[in-house]
């Protein structure tokens, strides 16, 4: 009997092991075209899982409609699981030839050495247009490496994303409320307010008026800059949350929930911010424009874009970018076609712009295509205010660390000053303590 | 008489109240995904729907991006592959150091049973990097190979090992049996309960680790079904009817298999605190 | 005998060991030189991407113990640990005794008691995340019943982690409680019926006959309960991830975290020999505790 299991177990075991190493089921990797000998193919990752990894692949298709002799692998990897995949491959000598970072990002790969330095390429018969590209992401892209003389080009913008304020017009006309041109100091915080209804009369609003939306931070800096201050001094290391500007900013999110009430509350399991806009239940939400393309598709009401907020002296709004880079090291990569395909990419703003984006190139900015597009004008009319988030190589540890303090201080379960502190002193330990 | 009488419909009902209680959020996620989508978020909420929706099923299959089916023929696959090949290292290697004779065989187990007092905590990082130098992250390999190191079945074996009378093996060799058959023919068969533990253990070990697999796989299809099932807590919040039926689905199967194999189940597990 | 005889003491001696070389080959590249390698990585600053390293002593440990959030982690995981493992012994052994104290639904009652365990984390996370929604969760529809305000379980730093532990009770319970039941089984009825016939009741019997009988399962239970909670991370990860205000971050988030989000390896290595040290610790009290001096192998 015993015989007749084990052999059993031997003979499913060698099945398993056969139908395993056949792979039924087909990975995530497309391929555009049959592979044949000659093409030279260009691995490319990058984390666009949603319509606007659609987008991209559409321009994927057209550069190998363009540039026959080569072909494209792309690999669209959920941002979540994304940058540990990156890891592992760029330590390995098998990393993708081109991919994408966020601009906050590439500090703490390009210090890890892990990232090709491109102003050859740039500067090369191939280059690109620099003075085209906008000037406060190019800044995000060049970066001085300690022990190194000068700053070098570690990135190629692909595009901008900011954010701006979507509002369900039929959710004013309801309640007769003029609709605004934009919000500032005068006309925000009392039309927050006018809208937030309490319609069944127990002492919670069930439509709010206005809603912070995408990430607290986000909304923390812009309002800090707004306000004249910074929250991050790379150079000297502080933290400078506890400053005035950073102050009131925190004042204004914690009484949009606590005191004014307009934004429902968001440590509440219950609520999903996003949702209750789609369902009519929110006036205004803020969120970046690659939401664009949800909103088209599941909103049912009757929407538009206002500019974020002006609600402090100085202009400002969040921004961040897609950044394209090449790896340091590859047993694999050909430069040349990867160049080539970075800069089809860059050059096709305009078309990536579909997705949700606006592309980073001033001519494509000002192009007809691109200007008719309807709602797009309103991000784009932001571009010269923008500001980024702190671009600290441990970014990442900073904002994990921060964010459960933020939340908790805004939702007010944890006293605000406390938090403060909490997130100054861990900060400034994060900064001190540098890159390993 | 009474006295107990009452005494044991006390207990009778306290147990029912403890079952009702075990059963409760099972039934509710049974609910919960035959509803349809509109009647999931009531506030109160409803405990039986007014329509039945069966077909969220059906929906769960065809939702795009997730490879739900994937997910799971990973799991079932690993689990198989590392119970047979840590009950089969295992067994062998307990029969070596029960039964047979060799230098420093007794050192040699001490040092393995040291290793078993380590957490596992202090071998993820390094172990982590061999993988990634080897390459072999987001592969089956990495999944499966270093879980083979665990020492629990050979302790666990030997222990059995030694318990079994030597008469009869001793009687094998009179008649000239080499170890080998001696290992096949008399000390397997009589070793089964103790195999059927080590299989259960690593079974459903296999099946429910999560950190491991969250780790060392990045690509969605190298997922293994619980981390399947996190990436879809997240992605499907708004859908919790499409969400608790994959979880239905997910649990229904070993279910199935506890009631084949509810028997040997449970001896095994008290088995196992005979130390 | 005969073929042993010809085979010379020696190549029996290498043809048994060979048996064991498999395992040995896994264990040795597996555990042990990853346990060396892990001490060694500690002692260094580990850039992930380059495999370079720069020897910085046990700089990494001074930190460790200097990192508020590694503290904050190392408390949640002993309150965390403390309430799993009493609260949900507690219960095992209630139903187990339980058990005992009934007849005609026993079996019963034993495998719906065990239902739970089968089920994976996975399953689990989703279903109790489900349940206490603030919103639209049973919990907080029944608490309604009894006149109680809805809990916002997993977003009150409060209750966060109690109810991530009462899942786990919930999802565990069924491993000790079928030990314990084993083990209250095995006394012999005389003894149980002795105390009767004295005129005890049975509390007494409970407490003076059963419980210093079932010491060493206890003590197994407890040793088992407690390294697995202390290692708990899918559960906490499942339901709420880091918690409302870190209530749920435990030590091997703060692992993880540092390992495979921030690649500090070096610091995240030193962090883990120091979750290793905690839970040594613990084992070894319980042991001192309760265990009767016996070889245990």
């Amino acid at each position: 009997m015993q015989w007749l299991e084990n052999r059993l177990k031997v003979a499913s075991l060698i099945l398993l092991l056969t139908l395993s190493a056949c792979d039924p089921f087909s990975g995530s990797k497309q391929q555009a075209t049959s592979t044949t000998a000659e093409k030279t193919r260009i691995s490319f990752w990058n984390g666009f899982t949603g319509p606007d990894g659609q987008t991209m692949w559409e321009i994927v298709r057209q550069f190998e409609a363009d540039y026959p002799q080569y072909e494209v692998e792309m690999e669209i990897i959920p941002w979540s699981t994304y940058f540990d995949k990156l890891m592992v491959s760029l330590g390995s000598g098998k990393p993708p030839d081109v991919f994408i970072l966020h601009e906050n990002e590439l500090v703490n790969y390009v210090f890890q050495d892990a990232i090709r330095p491109l102003d050859d390429l740039v500067n090369g018969p191939q280059g690109l247009p620099v003075s085209d590209c906008l000037s406060s992401i190019w800044e995000r892209v060049r970066i001085k490496v300690p022990g190194q003389s000068e700053a070098k080009i570690y990135g190629i913008p692909l595009d901008c994303h900011d954010e701006a304020v979507y509002y369900n017009k039929d959710y004013f006309r309801q309640l007769g409320v003029p609709l605004p041109e934009q919000l500032d100091r005068d006309n925000f915080f009392h039309l927050a307010r006018q809208l937030t209804i309490d319609q069944d009369k127990d002492g919670r609003p069930d439509q709010w008026g206005f809603v912070f939306g995408g990430s607290v931070r986000r909304h923390l800096y812009t309002l800090t800059e707004q306000f004249g201050g910074q929250f991050l001094d790379r150079e000297n290391g502080i933290c400078l949350i506890d400053q005035p500007a950073s102050q009131k900013a925190l004042q204004i999110l914690y009484d949009a929930i606590n005191k004014d009430g307009y934004m429902p509350n968001p440590i509440h399991d219950g609520s999903n911010l996003w949702q209750g806009f789609l369902q009519g239940r929110i006036a205004m939400y803020t969120d970046g424009i690659w939401m664009m393309n949800g909103m088209k598709k599941l909103a049912d009401f009757d929407w538009g874009v206002l500019p974020y907020p002006q609600l402090g002296d100085q202009k400002a709004v969040w921004a961040s970018s897609h950044v394209l880079c090449l790896p340091r090291f590859s047993d694999t990569i050909d430069w040349e076609a990867a160049w080539i395909f970075l800069t089809y990419l860059s050059n096709h703003g305009v078309d990536w712009s579909d997705g949700g984006q606006l592309p980073a190139r001033y001519s494509q900015l000002a192009s007809p295509d691109f200007t008719q597009k309807e709602h797009y004008p309103v991000f784009a009319a932001q571009i010269p205010d923008i500001i980024f988030g702190p671009n600290d190589p441990n970014i990442i540890e900073i904002e994990t660390r921060m964010e459960p303090c933020l939340l908790s201080a805004m939702s007010g379960q944890q006293p605000m000053p406390k938090m403060v502190q909490e997130i100054k002193i861990s900060v400034e330990n994060i900064l001190r303590r540098g890159v390993d | 008489m009474t006295d107990r009488f009452v005494n044991r419909w006390v207990w009778n009902l306290l147990l029912a109240v403890c079952a009702v209680v075990m059963l409760l959020p099972i039934f509710w996620m049974l609910v919960t995904s035959l509803k349809p989508a509109t009647e999931v978020y009531q506030d109160p909420p409803q405990i039986l729907p007014s329509t039945l929706r069966p077909a969220n099923y059906i929906d769960l299959f065809q939702q795009p991006g997730v490879p739900l089916v994937r997910w799971f023929w990973n799991s079932v696959f690993l689990a198989i592959v590392s119970t047979f090949l840590v009950v089969s290292i295992s067994s062998l290697t307990a029969f070596a150091f029960a039964r047979l004779e060799f230098p420093f065989r007794d050192q040699l187990f001490f040092l393995i049973v040291a290793a078993m007092v380590v957490p596992g905590q202090v071998t993820l990082v390094p172990v982590y990097i061999i993988l990634q130098k080897l390459r072999w992250i987001d592969t089956y390999y990495a999944l499966i190979i270093p879980g083979l190191a665990g020492p629990f079945g050979v302790f666990l074996l030997r222990q059995f090992f030694l318990n079994v009378p030597s008469e009869i093996e001793e009687a094998a060799r009179i008649d000239g049996c080499g170890n080998l058959r001696i290992f096949f023919q008399i000390i397997l068969p009589l070793a089964r309960p103790a195999l059927i533990t080590l299989a259960i253990f690593t079974a459903l070990g296999s099946w429910n680790g999560f950190f491991w697999p969250l780790i060392v796989t990045n690509s969605l299809n190298m997922r293994t079904l619980p981390i399947g099932l996190a990436i879809l807590n997240g992605q499907w919040w708004s859908e919790q009817h499409l969400l608790m039926a994959a979880g239905f689905t997910c649990g229904f199967p070993i279910f199935i298999l506890y009631l084949i194999f509810e028997n040997q189940i449970e001896k095994g597990v008290t088995a196992m605190s005979f130390r | 005998m005969t073929t042993e005889y010809k085979r010379s003491k020696k190549i029996q001696s290498l043809i048994h060991f060979s048996y064991t070389v498999p395992y040995l080959l896994l264990f040795l590249g597996w555990l042990v030189i990853p346990i060396i390698a892990g001490f060694l990585v500690s002692l260094t600053k580990w850039t992930f991407i380059s495999g370079k390293y720069q020897l910085v002593g046990l700089k990494n440990y001074v930190d460790a113990f200097a990192d508020e959030l590694f503290l904050k982690g190392i408390q949640n995981t002993i309150y965390y640990t403390v309430m799993t493992v009493i609260g949900g012994n507690l219960f095992s052994f209630f139903l187990a005794y339980g058990l005992t104290r009934v007849q005609r639904f026993r079996n019963l009652f034993r495998k719906v008691f065990f239902i739970p365990l089968l089920l994976s984390v996975g399953v689990t996370g989703i279903m109790w995340r489900w349940l206490y929604n603030t919103d639209f969760g049973l919990l907080n529809y029944y608490l309604g019943f009894l006149g109680l305000k809805n809990i916002n379980w997993l977003g009150d730093v409060r209750i966060s982690m109690p109810a991530v532990a009462l899942m786990a009770i919930w999802g565990s319970c069924g491993f000790n409680m079928l030990i314990y039941y084993a083990g209250i089984r095995e006394i012999p009825t005389e003894l149980k019926e002795a105390a009767t016939i004295d005129g005890a009741g049975g509390f007494y019997q409970l407490w003076s006959i059963i419980l210093p009988l079932i010491r060493p399962k206890i003590l197994f239970c407890l040793v088992i309960s407690t390294i697995g909670s202390i290692q708990v991370f899918d559960r906490a990860y499942m339901l709420t991830g880091v918690g409302p205000y870190f209530a749920n971050y435990t030590a091997i988030f703060h692992i993880y975290y540092q390992a495979f989000r921030y690649f500090r390896m070096g610091y995240a290595s030193a962090c883990a020999f120091v979750l290793a040290l905690l839970i040594l610790t613990f084992t070894s009290l319980l042991f001192r505790f309760l265990g009767k001096h016996e070889e245990y192998y």
